[in-house]
């Protein structure tokens, strides 16, 4: 078995056809080794979020070739990269994506509920340091609490890999911070492989591996010989 | 109980009152629905009913100057059951009050017992007897709408 997480090459994506094409991806090529965390940097449109989608399996490449670990992403169907999201990819979205009528628990247990090894959903919100507001609702709960509950429901299946879009981009600094602590635990601790996008530069600090992507390309890309904790960072 | 059927339970429990309102609606359309085809087959069958009572007609033909013999020979024809002929003719009727003269349709009733298709419903008054030519059958708008009543016999 490969020691990369993720590998693509030439990899390609675009949107509409003919005049109105945009292309979003312009022959990508990148290998992550498994167990880092990774910092996607780059302007809007640079094409982070469509890598991110595609690696997650959420969407699909124009051409060129993904790999997660032995599978070929690029050449699964629908059931094969939604059994692939089921059962390997935890995301965490910029705006949480929590189910407002259910308490965090519950959200928790939305996705313990069809995962194959699952920890209990008490477990996962104990991991983010979030036991104390298990029953609290959303609307209960601030900024920073409410992605951390994004974040126990993504590692809660056990997955191998974490992606993260823009996880701090709708949070002050000092939310933020918790947040990326959690996310840096949940790598040290799992060894899950986790991609962060995000226009934060401060994260590359954080982080094994920093990519900066532009115009669909990628332009730069630094490993880290040190990497500094989320809370000797601020923005 | 699972999380997405909490979630449906919760989801909907908030949303009683639109609930009961989408309910609401939809009963009363499934009634109105329900009294509109009760309404409409009541009618048919009346309709119906009628058509049969007076023997209303299948089929209508007109034709001008022809003689009598011509109904036996459409009494003749397969699957026709009965054959009436009438004489039709339209007129114009001077009716005192009325400033513009009226239309009128003048339709012969058979000169022996009740006529055997297309009979006539009588709401008022009896049947023109054969030694009387001056009597008539008048619809029953007509007279109503004209101030027209039963003469003394």
């Amino acid at each position: 078995m490969s020691d990369a997480a993720f590998r693509t090459l030439q990899l390609t994506k675009t949107y509409g056809e003919g005049e109105t094409a945009v292309q979003a991806l312009r022959g990508t090529d990148l290998v992550l080794p498994r167990g880092e965390f990774t910092a996607i940097l780059g302007q809007s449109g640079s094409g982070k979020s469509t890598l991110l989608n595609i690696l997650g399996g959420l969407d699909r490449a124009s051409s060129g070739q993904a790999w997660f670990e032995d599978h070929e992403l690029t050449a699964l169907g629908e059931a094969g990269l939604t059994r692939y999201r089921r059962d390997h990819v935890g995301f965490v979205f910029q705006f949480y994506n929590l189910v407002p009528s259910l308490n965090a628990v519950e959200n928790v247990a939305l996705v313990t509920e069809i995962a194959s090894n699952p920890m209990r959903p008490e477990e996962a919100l104990e991991r983010v340091g979030l036991s104390a507001r298990a029953q609290h609702f959303p609307a209960q709960l601030s900024g920073g609490e409410q992605q951390r509950v994004a974040i126990a429901r993504a590692i809660a299946k056990r997955p191998q890999v974490l992606l993260c879009d823009e996880p701090t981009g709708a949070l002050d600094s000092k939310t933020g911070i918790t947040v990326l602590e959690a996310l840096s635990e949940v790598n040290a601790e799992f060894g899950t492989t986790t991609v962060v996008i995000t226009h934060n530069a401060v994260i590359q600090k954080i982080s094994n591996r920093v990519l900066t992507m532009a115009d669909g390309r990628i332009i730069g890309e630094t490993v880290n010989a040190e990497r500094l904790k989320p809370s000797e960072v601020s923005w | 109980m699972r999380a997405l059927d909490l979630k449906l339970v919760r989801d909907l429990g908030r949303l009683w009152a639109q609930g009961l309102a989408i309910a609401l609606v939809a009963a009363a359309g499934v009634m109105t629905l329900l009294l509109g085809v009760g309404t409409l087959r009541s009618l048919g069958e009346t309709q119906q009913a009628y058509y049969e009572r007076y023997r209303f007609a299948d089929v209508f033909a007109t034709a001008t100057r022809i003689p009598a013999r011509v109904i036996e020979q459409v009494a003749a024809i397969g699957g026709v059951a009965t054959v009436e002929g009438r004489i039709e003719r339209r007129v114009i009727l001077d009716i005192a009050g009325m400033d513009e003269p009226a239309n009128g349709l003048v339709l012969s009733i058979p000169d022996i017992g009740r006529a055997q298709l297309n009979d006539l419903h009588l709401v008022e008054g009896r049947f023109p007897e054969l030694s009387h030519d001056n009597e008539v059958v008048i619809s029953s708008r007509s007279p109503r709408r004209s101030g027209w009543g039963l003469a003394a016999s």
